[in-house]
């Protein structure tokens, strides 16, 4: 871990780069999809946020200056996947294309994720047990249907569901500028 | 934008199922189209704080499991039910005297039970379930999924994601695999099950009796011992079936389409009344779309589409786009005389209607209802049979300056007079 230079606070740094870890990982995701691509480009950001602490001011906002180093590395790692032939889930025209409408993404990111906490209370234990496996412990949906004992399609059908209604209600709750 | 397709490749993607094939469909469907690009990068990005909120959680309940002192479940700190009432005074279960009042918006925690006294309540659960229940009742919160109806009539109906409602009752429970019955429960215990919409089951799993849509029983209250068929019929339920979708107040010439007559609007024929018939619900409006009425008032023109011909002396009203998408539950009222009838003609319809939600907007011009049918109206509903669908130039619309009620004057002529009325959807409980 570098030292940090007298002028920027550590404490600041930390807090402001823990802050918005989920919006930097929001970020790489939407301009690289899902997947390692994604996770890569998050670690190499993370590493270069930290090698260049010292441009950021702190009287500032963290997250333009952030994702601005997030972009060049997101470059980085779709060309060195494209370079050694590694499968990337978008196309060069529209990764770029990509890539511009990810800052508009995550931009109201702490918004999003309060009204994502509140939709995600409405949701059903059970249901939440299935987001759960899939989004963050990453089964597969055979394995979930296995655990589950319900059928590949009825996973497939109750995730494409549960995840539409979530995002209906967080734009929904965004638009009301997250009344309850 | 096909936004359910693009909905289903992202979850392949995340599945790791995505073929190449599908791919390309993807890149197509994303280049060069702004709009859907938008929505794919919102999608990502939420998928990736679905992913931490979700790893957060369940650190927090492996925490939790390993120090019994801090047994929290965060999901179920949330209310399990919220109370909405009409005007009726609702009495908890509490020693004699000791009635309470309950206000409509109420959050009802799981245990509590309500004695609701006159008149009907509404519960909308945590899982998007809605319950109405018919005075004199008793209704116990079991969850966010669930309740036990000791006994008085309901409707329940389960129109969002979440299925699997159970409702239990003296004789039986069961459970709603989407999406609407009513019960009748006495104070006996005798449990009467009507399907309206879907299936319901009753029963636990091992000898549970599937109930289809159109079918009646009598719930045995014996184990092992089958139910009894009777005769289908939805007369008990109508007013309950009519609360569940939000509507106060119903008055002058209209009623309430029943549960068989939601599924063909475009068939319903009634010389002597208004229908007011819900159709979809949970309907993401994009914005920009155009409508007629976004704004209370009282509008007599007759709406004509952007750049067509308007016969000289009459006058119209533009089209109005909201300014932000919108989920909404979509209504039509509608006049269909079927035939034309001498009875009928010049004769005005007068009617009221009152939503415990605000109306979004209202679309009244004939072309426009069509162009959105694929969207608003309830599947499988055919309108090619009805010809004159919008207003006319003598009817009148009024949109309440709370914008919760609508007043309409139909002048009938011959053919159909109907608006499609969009409310603020209740669908925002998942």
């Amino acid at each position: 871990m570098p030292d940090f230079p007298e002028n920027v606070p550590r404490e600041a740094f930390v807090t402001a780069l823990t802050k918005h870890q989920s919006a930097l990982r929001g970020y790489c995701q939407a301009a690289l999809g899902h997947g390692e691509a994604a996770k890569e480009a998050l670690q190499r950001t993370n590493i270069v946020l930290w090698k260049k602490c010292s441009n950021w001011d702190p009287d500032t906002p963290f997250l333009p200056w952030a994702t601005a180093v997030a972009r060049f590395e997101v470059k980085g790692v779709f060309r060195d996947r494209k370079r050694e032939r590694r499968r990337l889930l978008f196309d060069s025209d529209v990764a770029e294309q990509m890539m511009d409408n990810a800052v508009e993404a995550v931009l109201p990111m702490p918004e999003r994720l309060e009204a994502l906490e509140v939709c995600l209370e409405k949701v059903s234990p059970k249901n939440r047990n299935v987001l759960a496996a899939f989004y963050s412990e990453g089964k597969t949906i055979p394995e979930i249907s296995d655990e589950e004992g319900r059928g590949q399609s009825a996973i497939k059908v109750m995730l494409m569901r549960v995840r539409r209604s979530l995002g209906q209600c967080i734009e929904l709750h965004l638009a009301k500028g997250g009344a309850k | 934008m096909n936004r359910t397709r693009l909905e289903e490749l992202f979850l392949a993607s995340y599945a790791d199922e995505l073929n190449e094939l599908e791919r390309t469909e993807l890149n197509k469907l994303l280049r060069d189209d702004p709009e859907a690009r938008i929505f794919a990068a919102r999608f990502l990005a939420t998928d990736a704080l679905l992913a931490d909120e979700l790893e957060t959680s369940s650190n927090e309940r492996s925490f939790a499991t390993q120090n019994n002192r801090f047994i929290r479940i965060a999901w179920f700190a949330a209310a399990a039910a919220i109370l909405m009432l009409t005007t009726i005074t609702v009495s908890l279960l509490m020693p004699p005297g000791e009635a309470v009042a309950i206000l409509a918006g109420e959050e009802l925690q799981a245990g509590r039970v309500l004695t609701i006294a006159d008149q009907e309540a509404k519960i909308k659960f945590g899982s998007g379930a809605l319950v109405a229940v018919e005075a004199p009742a008793s209704l116990e919160i079991l969850g966010n999924n669930a309740a036990y109806l000791h006994y008085g009539v309901a409707t329940v109906r389960v129109p969002g994601p979440i299925k699997g409602f159970e409702l239990v009752t003296p004789a039986n429970k069961l459970v709603d695999l989407g999406t609407s019955f009513g019960v009748t429960v006495e104070q006996s215990g005798k449990t009467a099950v009507t399907v309206f919409e879907g299936e319901v089951t009753v029963g636990d799993r091992i000898g549970a009796e599937h109930i289809f849509a159109g079918h009646a029983i009598r719930v045995n209250r014996e184990l092992g011992k089958p139910s009894e068929a009777i005769s289908y019929d939805t007369t008990p339920f109508l007013d309950t079936w009519k609360s569940s979708f939000g509507i106060e107040i119903l008055q002058g010439n209209v009623r309430f389409a029943q549960p068989e007559e939601r599924v063909s609007p475009g068939e319903v024929i009634d010389r002597n009344s208004l229908l007011l018939i819900p159709e979809r619900e949970g309907v993401n409006l994009p914005a920009q779309m155009p409508l007629n009425i976004i704004e209370p008032g009282t509008f007599t023109v007759r709406f004509y589409r952007e750049g067509s011909y308007v016969p000289p002396g009459e006058s119209t009203a533009k089209e109005i786009a909201l300014s932000k998408a919108m989920l909404v539950d979509s209504f039509l009222l509608q006049y269909n005389p079927g035939l034309p009838s001498p009875t009928s003609k010049d004769k005005p319809f007068v009617s009221e209607v009152r939503f415990d939600r605000e109306v979004i907007g209202i679309i009244a011009q004939k072309d426009l209802l069509a162009e959105y049918d694929s969207l608003l109206a309830f599947p499988e509903a055919d309108f090619s049979g009805q010809i004159h669908r919008g207003t006319a130039q003598n009817d009148e619309i009024i949109l309440s300056p709370d914008r919760h009620t609508i007043r309409v004057a139909f002048d009938i002529e011959d053919g159909v007079d109907q608006i499609r009325v969009l409310v603020e959807s209740h669908l925002i409980a998942l």
